[in-house]
């Protein structure tokens, strides 16, 4: 299973135990992700300020770079997928939108053709490996270990670049499950929306909307939530302190990359998964999984 | 929350925009006209309780033409573009792109937006990604929170309320000090060119 690795660009920043994680996890998984040379941003919040052709243009050279390659687009990050899928579909299927873009990114070198499909790695993992070689690689049960499993908004909708239900979606309860962990009740929060792209603009929005889904997730009885985008990860983790003193709760919520868990359960140290990245300690998380046994 | 703009609850027709409608189109609101005013988008809106006028009434003001009132509204900025609403709208409006819409007609035409700090994010935004081709959190932050708080005081109260989760990020390597430029940044700057050029053409 290969695919162009397109990582985004919180990989450098604030989603650096993401891109460990994936890169550590992917191996011990069997997908190989090879670097799109060059790779520009998405565009995440382009379009208000240029009219949605500049991102779509955006996205049109990284589809060229991919399609050079001759291989589909691997994203781990909610917002990088969300632009992605929805001007590879655009491309693939309209050829007038197509040829107006490629005309924008004409002096790159690059043209995109319309042939390259994009992925997020949660739904790689639950279609492309699927849970039963999932299972296979399992190193040890997450056995009592109770998990949030948090979806986000931007893989789930609108419908044309949805990898699972918009309203009830379980791929990541399904992943979990299978690493023998306990997912808690969470259907309430797990596709309801973190405010993290009015985090600058409008930040008493995005704390309200973040601090429901950690009350949310503390009140269910988790040990942590479980993320798949840098972005909300951010909002969750990042922020958590302030939503604490804002609404004068305790929370102190683990928030954990799916990657960083899977890695944990394939046998990995938490030093190779970057678990002392997380703002929020993931110590106890951490050293209970370790006080787990091996299965033989 | 500061809503600097009178709500109204009358339509001036002598103030509305007729073309208003297929402008908003043609800046990717898919089939605005097609709404029926169930309110289903208003009613799973996430953000709704920081809304003057809910989206359902957005969408209304769109067909009506009150150009000013929306976008002069506090909505299109406080939408987090959380595909909600267009996912359940039973009519395929695309009310998420409508907000998007309405956010980029207010920028291009200058606008005084009801949170000022709306098109100061997304203007910093497109201007780092021309610059090197990726984002650079660390310079987001700084020149947005230097653009959007005028006041010196204010700008540095932020500086300081900020300033120990970054040092918490940047203990952790998580808070790079340069920018991961990309190589062929020439190409990035083309693409804005020749959009500036097709902008300008309009
Ligand atoms: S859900 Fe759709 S049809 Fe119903 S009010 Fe909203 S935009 Fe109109
Ligand atoms: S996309 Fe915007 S208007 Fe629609 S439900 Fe989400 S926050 Fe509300």
């Amino acid at each position: 299973m290969k695919y162009a690795y397109y990582p985004g660009c919180t990989i450098f920043g604030s989603g650096l135990e993401y891109q460990i994680s994936t890169l550590a996890a992917a191996k011990e998984l069997g997908l190989e992700l090879v670097d799109m040379p060059d790779w520009n941003c998405c565009g995440a919040s382009s379009s208000p300020s240029h009219g949605h052709d500049l991102t779509l243009a955006l996205q049109a050279r990284n589809i060229a770079i991919a399609e050079e390659m001759g291989l589909d687009i691997l994203t781990i990050c909610n917002e990088c997928y969300n632009n992605l899928a929805h001007a590879a579909i655009l491309f693939n299927e309209n050829q007038s939108k197509k040829d107006e873009i490629n005309s924008l990114i004409r002096d790159t070198g690059h043209q995109v053709k319309g042939t390259v499909k994009v992925r997020h790695l949660l739904d790689v993992v639950l279609h492309d490996i699927g849970p039963e070689a999932l299972e296979k690689l399992v190193r040890r049960r997450l056995t009592g270990l109770r998990l949030a499993p948090y979806h986000g908004c931007l893989a789930l909708r609108p419908p044309e670049i949805a990898i699972d239900s918009a309203e009830n979606p379980t791929s990541m309860n399904q992943v979990l499950e299978v690493l023998g962990a306990e997912v808690v009740p969470f259907d309430k929060f797990t596709a309801a929306c973190c405010g993290s792209s009015v985090l600058l603009t409008q930040e008493d929005v995005a704390l309200r909307l973040s601090y429901n889904i950690l009350k949310g997730a503390k009140d269910a009885g988790a040990d942590a939530v479980v993320t798949m985008c840098p972005l909300c990860h951010l909002n969750l983790d990042f922020k958590q302190k302030r939503m604490q003193k804002k609404f004068e709760t305790e929370l102190g919520v683990p928030i954990i990359y799916f990657t960083q868990i899977i890695g944990l359960v394939l046998g990995l140290s938490s030093k190779e998964l970057g678990l002392s990245k997380n703002l929020t300690s993931t110590k106890k998380v951490v050293k209970f999984v370790e006080s787990l046994p091996f299965s033989t | 929350m500061a809503v600097s703009v009178q709500k109204t609850d009358v339509v001036r027709l002598d103030q509305c925009d007729p073309n208003f409608i297929r402008e908003v189109e043609e800046a990717g609101g898919v089939n605005v006209q097609a709404c029926y005013q169930c309110g289903t988008c208003t009613g799973g809106c996430p953000t709704v309780f920081a809304m003057d006028y809910t989206p359902r009434q957005i969408i209304r003001m769109v067909h009506l033409g009150m150009k000013d009132e929306v976008l002069s509204s506090m909505s299109i900025w406080v939408c987090s573009s959380c595909y909600t609403c267009q996912t359940r709208c039973p009519r395929g409006v695309h009310i998420t792109d409508v907000m998007s819409a309405l956010k980029s007609i207010s920028i291009r035409e200058g606008r005084t937006p009801a949170n000022p700090k709306g098109p100061v994010f997304y203007k910093t935004f497109v201007d780092i990604v021309e610059a090197y081709g990726r984002m650079w959190e660390l310079e987001l932050s700084l020149k947005f929170t230097n653009k959007a708080e005028p006041e010196i005081p204010n700008k540095l109260a932020m500086l300081l309320r900020d300033a120990p989760l970054g040092l918490a990020m940047f203990t952790k390597g998580k808070l790079p000090l340069a920018p991961h430029k990309i190589l062929n940044i020439g190409q990035i700057r083309s693409i804005y060119e020749n959009i500036r050029a097709v902008e300008g053409e309009k």
